[in-house]
């Protein structure tokens, strides 16, 4: 089976995802870069290849032949096979439903079993391709995909998707399905060298959609698995400076800790002690002056 | 409810833990000498079961013959202990607590008295308490170890254990090998951080493997608080490591050889003062985690579930001390909580002198079948006379039997020598004892009479008479100098700042417990100059070692000095003459002197009685008795309150 990863080639990132900035004089200083969510869909492919579910990963892209060098970055991360789709326009910041329609004709040539994408892109933030692909394959679509794997009854997805708050739904999804990531998880892939300098001695293959891409005769559902609410996240809490001396790391603590020790004292016994408690008390305005 | 997340079950790898509040393997000392479980260790882990404990971890268990904490540590490498841990787990189940058994190697930590083998360590360098320099363990040694934990997890399993943990904590053997400090090899097993992290990892790759479905989980120190040694980034990233191969929770832990007194927190410490630890840890992992020391609050457990520091709670101390606190914390009986003070005198205290623990305010601990306090089948009219620790300990447990009880109390306040005691610095919690006796007094509707002496003639009516008049301090049983005044303990409390300021003090140490100290740090924190002496060997000779530890870091930021072994041989005027172990030393301007001796049981009222009641059953409770510390205070009140 074959994950596709569906790359997006971002030139600038826009102060404000939804209102891209005209940075036009930036455009031909900056290099291509692929996003944050769209490295997270990279990411997704590639685990899903290490845990033998799928055979191999093919991003695409795209664009003109500038945009080779996403497809170089995404080769050199550990993709098998990369393919440019010419496309003369704005992909993603005007085109974005023509480019999704037209990525959808190609992957119905395609024996993709899924196709994964950014959620967002970093430029104009609009993150419309995914839903005009699914759209127009008519498969399903999982959206804000952090954690993805094979279930042992193939073929299924099961989806772990941050649903907010970090609260996380985790739902089965009949494949094929196209998955959108959200972010990149922990651990960091590194481009290789050699497979840097191979994609140089390579010409980047193009794929053209065929004239009337067929539409999908059934419609298949996700399965809603389970919903997990989120870990709370730890308040900030007193932790002595690492670069202290144990021993005053140890000081520190003795005199502070969850719940200091630090108070009022009151020093006396009976009617004396209870007007001197009673006074205190008027102080921090938990009695009546 | 109260306290929502303290009672919301947690599941870790299916085994449901009905709440966060969990017991830590702590070593009970009651085991049999074979090192097999008794009905005292069953009785004790049921006690809590049934208390609403959501997870016990059993005792730190040995895995193999050269490791012994004392002649009293289970020897889980022997098949002999399973019928016993069967038995055990199966009870503490009965009762919907679930049971993790600790893995144990002390390593270098220990001495070889029990086991009677040379001790083993990752390298051949001397423990600073224990004092033996260890055999360094060759490679052969260390696979065999590895399989030793891999044979001892699968005698869990079959006792019916839900869980193992693996002791990484506390500076035994794993974190011996874990610490650059203690891990000086130059083989694949030390050096680099890998190299030091390798043998925890084929620890737990090994109890993994034999766990089946069994929980596998680890405690260990968030920092070694020592310079050099590990510090909480070099824990995060071992954690992070170690959870990669496949841990199911982490415990965090605190304190070893090297800085001994956070292991067992006493007073001196404030409450939660190493969540932040758990709270470091668990920002990084995906496994619950759980912290530990000093948490002896469901209300402060609440405060860390809140706030995110910790999925689970180790209540340890706070659960011997009252075993039904997670019961009475899910009612909502806050008042109803036996506090834990943090007082070591019979939980450690007892460990280091080799005995079975118990608790200063609990006297049941390890006697939870003689000591369960049944109703008394024909209700009697006892009088008890004195509102300090053994009194009210004594009207508490008759009260509770159902017996008709009058208190009475000289004075116009309950608590007796506690509220002394708590007057010396850093040891107002025990104060807390006395308060929580008095509240149920209150609950249990004993009549008390403040302000009255009872007479003989005020006690004939009674069925019953159990005397708590405790001690008193006499005059100073030491005079140094005629020209200098001198002190008993109780005038030495009511010593103001302008006595006190600017004088050379001395302190005599002749009750080898804490009251000396405490008082040499009151003097010295009002602006005096202190040294104390003792004839003994050194100040404080029976104060357990973690008190004495804190309390000396304190004096030694005060200035205060002390003298051992010390005889007065003279004085001139303010000038006295001290030898100690031949030396002779001249304290100049010695401005006064307080004598610290131990107190003379009061037995007036027991000898009037005597005279002229003989047919009465009279019982002598705590310090009039003979006079002791408050745990004996206390046990006396309760055994006695059983008798009757």
């Amino acid at each position: 089976m074959l994950a596709v990863v569906l790359l997006k080639k971002a030139v600038f990132l826009s102060e404000s995802a939804l209102r891209p900035q005209p940075v036009q004089g930036l455009l031909a200083t900056r290099r291509p870069f692929i996003g944050a969510h769209d490295l997270a869909a990279l990411h997704h492919a590639l685990s899903l290849r290490e845990q033998a579910a799928v055979s191999r990963v093919a991003a695409i892209t795209a664009g003109g032949s500038e945009a080779d060098v996403i497809l170089c970055q995404a080769y050199a991360l550990g993709a098998d096979e990369v393919f440019r789709v010419p496309w003369e326009g704005d992909a993603g910041l005007t085109d974005a439903s023509p480019v999704g329609r037209v990525l959808a004709g190609v992957l119905a040539g395609l024996p993709a079993g899924v196709v994964f994408c950014g959620h967002l892109s970093p430029d104009s933030g609009r993150g419309l391709v995914p839903y005009v692909v699914a759209q127009s394959l008519g498969w399903p679509l999982v959206t804000r995909a952090v954690k993805v794997q094979m279930t042992p009854d193939l073929p299924h997805l099961r989806i772990h998707r941050d649903v907010g708050r970090g609260n996380r739904e985790v739902v089965e999804c009949p494949l094929p399905a196209v998955v959108t990531a959200v972010r990149y998880p922990s651990g960091w892939r590194y481009p290789k060298c050699a497979r840097l300098l191979a994609f140089r001695r390579r010409n980047v293959p193009t794929l053209s959609p065929p004239s009337s891409p067929g539409m999908p005769s059934e419609k298949r559902w996700l399965a809603d698995m389970e919903m997990t609410r989120a870990r709370p996240r730890p308040k900030k809490i007193f932790t002595p400076d690492e670069n202290l001396s144990a021993a005053e790391r140890m000081k520190m603590i003795v005199s502070g800790g969850l719940k200091a020790k630090k108070g009022k004292v009151v020093d006396g016994s009976g009617a004396d002690a209870a007007s001197k408690v009673y006074e205190v008390l008027v102080e921090c305005g938990y009695a009546p002056k | 409810m109260m306290f929502p997340r303290l009672f919301t079950p947690l599941t870790i790898k299916g085994v449901t833990i009905r709440n966060r509040i969990i017991a830590t393997g702590h070593l009970t000392h009651f085991a049999s000498t074979d090192g097999l479980v008794t009905q005292r260790l069953i009785d004790y882990h049921v006690a809590r079961a049934k208390g609403g404990i959501g997870l016990i971890i059993t005792e730190s268990m040995a895995i193999h013959p050269s490791t012994a904490q004392s002649q009293y540590t289970i020897r889980l490498y022997d098949r002999q202990v399973l019928p016993g841990l069967r038995e055990l787990t199966s009870q503490i189940k009965a009762y919907g607590a679930a049971v993790f058994c600790q893995l144990h190697h002390m390593g270098r930590e220990m001495t070889s008295v029990d086991t009677m083998r040379p001790v083993v360590a990752p390298s051949a360098l001397m423990d600073p308490l224990k004092r033996e320099v260890p055999h360094e363990l060759s490679k052969a040694e260390i696979r065999e170890l590895v399989e030793a934990y891999a044979t001892c997890t699968a005698h869990a399993r079959e006792a019916g254990y839900d869980g193992v943990e693996v002791h990484c904590a506390h500076g035994y053997l794993i974190q011996e090998f874990l610490s650059p400090l203690t891990n000086h090899r130059e083989d694949e097993y030390g050096g680099s951080f890998e190299g030091r992290l390798r043998f925890a990892r084929e620890v737990i790759r090994a109890v993994k493997g034999a766990a089946g479905q069994m929980v596998v989980g680890i405690r260990i120190d968030g920092d070694e608080f020592v310079d050099g040694g590990l510090s909480l980034e070099d824990v995060q990233e071992i954690v992070v490591a170690l959870v990669a191969e496949g841990l199911d929770y982490v415990g965090l832990s605190v304190g070893h050889d090297l800085n001994y007194p956070p292991i067992f927190p006493s007073m001196d410490f404030p409450l939660g003062c190493f969540v932040y630890l758990a709270s470091a840890i668990k920002r990084l992992v995906d496994v619950p985690v759980y912290t530990s020391h000093r948490i002896n609050d469901p209300a402060l457990a609440e405060r860390i579930l809140e706030e995110g520091h910790a999925d689970l709670v180790a209540m340890t101390r706070a659960t011997l001390a009252d075993p039904e606190l997670p019961n009475k914390a899910k009612e909502g009986d806050v008042d109803g909580i036996r506090p834990c003070v943090g007082c070591l005198q019979r939980c450690f205290h007892r460990l280091r002198l080799r005995a079975p623990i118990s608790c200063l305010g609990n006297p049941a601990v390890g006697r939870e079948r003689e000591f369960a306090p049944l109703p008394a089948s024909q209700p009697r009219k006892v009088a008890v006379v004195g509102g300090g620790p053994a009194g009210l300990e004594a009207a508490r447990v008759l009260a509770l039997r159902r017996h008709h009880v009058v208190l009475f109390e000289q004075e116009e306040e309950l608590g007796g020598m506690l509220r002394l005691a708590a007057r010396v610095p850093h040891r107002d919690e025990l104060m807390g004892i006395a308060r929580w006796q008095i509240l149920q007094l209150k609950r249990l509707g004993v009549e008390v009479r403040l302000g009255q002496r009872a007479s003989a003639k005020d006690l004939a009516p009674f069925d019953a008479v159990v005397l708590a008049t405790g001690a008193e301090y006499g005059p100073p049983s030491l005079v140094v100098s005629e020209q200098v005044p001198h002190y008993n303990t109780l005038e030495a409390l009511e010593l103001g700042e302008a006595e006190v300021a600017g004088k050379t003090i001395l302190v005599v140490d002749r009750d080898y417990h804490n009251k000396a100290l405490g008082l040499a740090e009151r003097l010295a924190q009002m602006g005096a100059q202190v040294v104390v002496a003792t004839e003994e060997a050194e100040v404080g000779v029976d104060l357990d070692l973690v008190n004495k530890m804190m309390i000396w870091e304190r004096l030694r930021e005060l200035g205060v000095k002390s003298i051992s072994k010390a005889r007065f041989e003279g004085a001139n005027g303010e000038d006295v003459l001290v030898v100690h172990e031949g030396w002779e030393r001249v304290l100049r301007g010695v401005g006064a002197v307080v004598v610290v001796d131990k107190p003379k049981a009061n037995t007036l009222l027991a000898r009037e009685m005597e005279s002229q009641f003989p047919e009465k059953a009279v019982y002598l409770a705590g310090n009039c008795a003979a006079p002791r510390l408050t745990p004996e205070a206390i046990f006396d009140g309760y055994r006695i309150a059983l008798e009757i």
